[in-house]
């Protein structure tokens, strides 16, 4: 009998659900994902997690709520470290400890498997292997996390060439965009939260429905990298994705503006969107706006902010 | 070179001796106050952690007193702490401020060691010689200070006036600070030793114990953790904080303490695997060892929004069930009001009280 395993559709599987998608299926099993966040996973999720945590964290838990009695095995990946260009990079805390979390959230849970992907200690093929709790012959692993990556990296073509990463959910990407010479807005944000309707409340249709463009970069290996050798560079992985991202949109996309997109209580963006910001203004001058999200942001009051920063850069252009 | 250093519990009682020792001029940063909360506030970016905030504003004071050198301990990990010196040196020159960003880190220990010999005319031995002597005076101060904390710590839950405590600690440490010499630090020590045990006591005989664990800055910096020792210490309960400034000094300066480290790691395995960072894995290992050891209850603190004093939350509260102990978080940021910190505590001492009456029967 084939198992099910439960793959959260919430915080990294956004970045990797290709390559967790394929290696599993690959060995034999069926990968259930869990719904699209909906309000009433939303608070499920709320209700299980401490106040404090950001949004995206709240809502995996509710992912986790939805899914957990409906399969046998639950994916909790540990994101802690990766190699780029020489350097260490660092999940944030929430990341590396998100099995942790689950673990003392949840009274009972499925067979867990975790892989801890800290390439300090071992590669990611290791760190899948030896989180199987069946046995799999080491060639079969081996073979499947080869098309994995091989489908992660065709995944990440795909993301950056439709702007979004929701194909891997067998998902529409993108609504209409306006035609014409537009205002084009720079959105910067996790795309786990940006890209999430249930969490972000639809923003970048907010966008169009603006009249203005919205362009999401998603930054190359190369761009990482470059950005990773930095003078000061911060350490966290998908922070420098994020830094990579809004320097190619300022740099060579040259948007008329940059819309932040953080979740309230994200740690890690309070020190990204502050480095975004004085980089967009002592550089180029571009505005920027920051909107932060969490379960109680309301559609009408994000509507007014998008609706006034799109005006104020159609006025900037003329 | 004047030299300014962000500010933590009477930890720059030593570090200003250490650093005077090594030949430089020190700008020792004001008390936290409302005022510095508020300077720093304003100048920080909003979601960032409240110790971010504290120092900046003492930053500031510092750089208006005159210092020229701002020396920060930083690093690259997943906490944000590593990224205070960076963010504040950047915040800081945009406000039109003037200095230099002295980093203390592992890799940059060469460019530490010529700032020292600088200060020295370039003379090697004489480098050597004062740092040494440095070294010693500032460790001997951090381990004064740390023993009298301890003495204080033990003795006000006991006392009939919890005042005289305070008074005698305060006198002692500025006592300390103003010793030149490591004579006069033992006496200082021997003659505290002897007036903390001529404290009255209220003739309690064992008074309640809370371990207060969570974020560095939290645990040791009394301004921000609203006096806890000394609070409840007023209501009869002893605290005992897992970090002292000494503790941190020895753990993250000289990696003191491995053995310990090791233990709370094994204490913590079941709940909590990877150390992330704002001490959560002691914070849980530190947890099962108070309930182990007879404590009745722990206090665990972080600022609001610290990415790992929040992930860590539900475990602690597994924890803190599962070893039968009672626990406390508190969460605090530059809101945090006064009174509803004091009404929780006061809550949570008489809960204790009664935990401990009902178990007694």
């Amino acid at each position: 009998m084939t198992k099910r395993i439960g793959i959260c559709r919430a915080l990294h599987a956004y970045h990797h659900y290709a390559l967790w998608r394929t290696f599993f299926e690959e060995l034999g099993w069926e990968v259930v994902p869990s719904e699209p966040t909906s309000r009433t996973v939303l608070e499920r999720g709320v209700r299980l997690s401490p106040s404090e945590l950001c949004l995206p964290v709240k809502a995996f838990l509710g992912h986790v709520a939805e899914l957990k009695d409906r399969v046998d095995v639950l994916l909790l990946p540990r994101i802690v470290c990766t190699k780029v260009g020489g350097g260490w990079f660092f999940g944030c805390p929430k990341a590396i400890a998100l099995p942790d979390l689950t673990r003392a959230v949840f009274g009972s849970l499925p067979t867990v498997v975790e892989p801890v992907l800290d390439e300090r200690i071992q590669a990611d093929e290791q760190a899948f292997g030896a989180a199987m709790p069946d046995r799999h012959r080491r060639a079969d692993v081996r073979k499947a996390f080869r098309r994995a990556s091989a489908a992660a990296r065709a995944a990440v073509q795909r993301t950056r060439e439709e702007g979004s990463p929701l194909h891997m959910f067998g998902r529409p990407a993108n609504g209409t965009t306006p035609d014409g010479p537009a205002v084009r807005v720079g959105v910067v944000g996790h795309p786990y939260l940006l890209f999430d309707a249930g969490l972000s409340l639809g923003l970048l249709d907010m966008v169009r429905n603006a009249g203005a463009r919205p362009v999401a970069a998603f930054p190359t290996e190369g761009e990482v990298e470059s950005e990773s050798r930095r003078k000061d560079a911060l350490n966290w992985y998908y922070e420098l994705e994020l830094l990579a991202a809004a320097r190619r949109l300022l740099e060579t996309v040259k948007v008329d503006g940059l819309l932040l997109v953080a979740s309230f209580a994200c740690g890690t963006g309070a020190v990204t969107n502050g480095l975004i910001q004085r980089a967009a203004v002592h550089q180029s001058g571009v505005p920027t706006i920051l909107l932060l999200l969490d379960e109680h942001t309301a559609e009408v009051g994000l509507v007014t902010r998008v609706e006034s920063f799109v005006d104020l850069l159609r006025l900037r252009k003329r | 070179m004047k030299v300014a250093f962000p500010y933590m519990g009477s930890a720059p009682i030593a570090l200003e001796a250490l650093l005077r020792g090594l030949g430089a001029d020190v700008v020792l940063p004001p008390q936290p106050s409302r005022e510095i909360v508020e300077l720093g506030t304003r100048l920080a970016p909003e979601m960032m952690c409240v110790p971010f905030k504290i120092t900046l504003g003492n930053m500031v004071r510092c750089l208006q007193a005159g210092a020229d050198v701002l020396a920060y301990v930083t690093g690259s990990w997943s906490c944000r702490f590593g990224y205070y010196g960076r963010l504040q040196a950047e915040i800081l020159r945009d406000e039109g401020y003037q200095f230099r960003l002295l980093e203390l880190r592992h890799s940059r220990i060469p460019e530490v060691v010529k700032e020292i010999l600088l200060l020295n005319e370039g003379r090697l031995s004489s480098a050597v010689l004062n740092g040494l002597r440095a070294f010693r005076i500032g460790w001997l101060k951090s381990t004064a200070v740390d023993e009298v904390e301890a003495q204080f710590r033990r003795t006000i839950p006991k006392a009939c006036a919890p005042q005289a405590c305070r008074r005698l600690l305060d006198t002692t440490l500025e006592q300390v600070r103003a010793a030149a010499s490591p004579s006069s630090i033992r006496n200082i020590i021997s003659r505290a030793r002897r007036r903390f045990a001529a404290i009255p006591t209220n003739g309690r005989a064992r008074a309640l114990r809370v371990k207060l664990v969570g974020e560095s800055y939290c645990v040791i910096e009394p301004f921000i953790n609203f006096d806890v020792i000394a609070r409840l210490g007023e209501m009869g309960v002893m605290v005992d904080p897992f970090l002292t400034a000494h503790r941190w000094l020895g753990f993250h300066g000289f990696r003191i303490g491995k053995n310990e480290v090791r233990r709370m790691r094994t204490l913590s395995a079941p709940y909590w695997r990877y150390c992330v960072g704002g001490e959560d894995q002691n914070s849980v290992g530190q947890l099962l060892l108070a309930a182990q050891q007879g404590f009745d209850g722990v206090i665990h603190v972080h600022p609001f929004g610290c990415m790992p004093g929040t992930v860590v939350q539900p475990t602690m509260a597994k924890a803190a069930r599962e070893a039968g102990i009672a626990y406390l978080p508190l969460s605090i940021d530059e809101h945090s009001s006064e009174t509803g910190v004091i009404t929780r505590l006061e809550a949570f001492a008489s809960l204790l009280e009664k935990r401990r009456r009902s178990h007694a029967v």
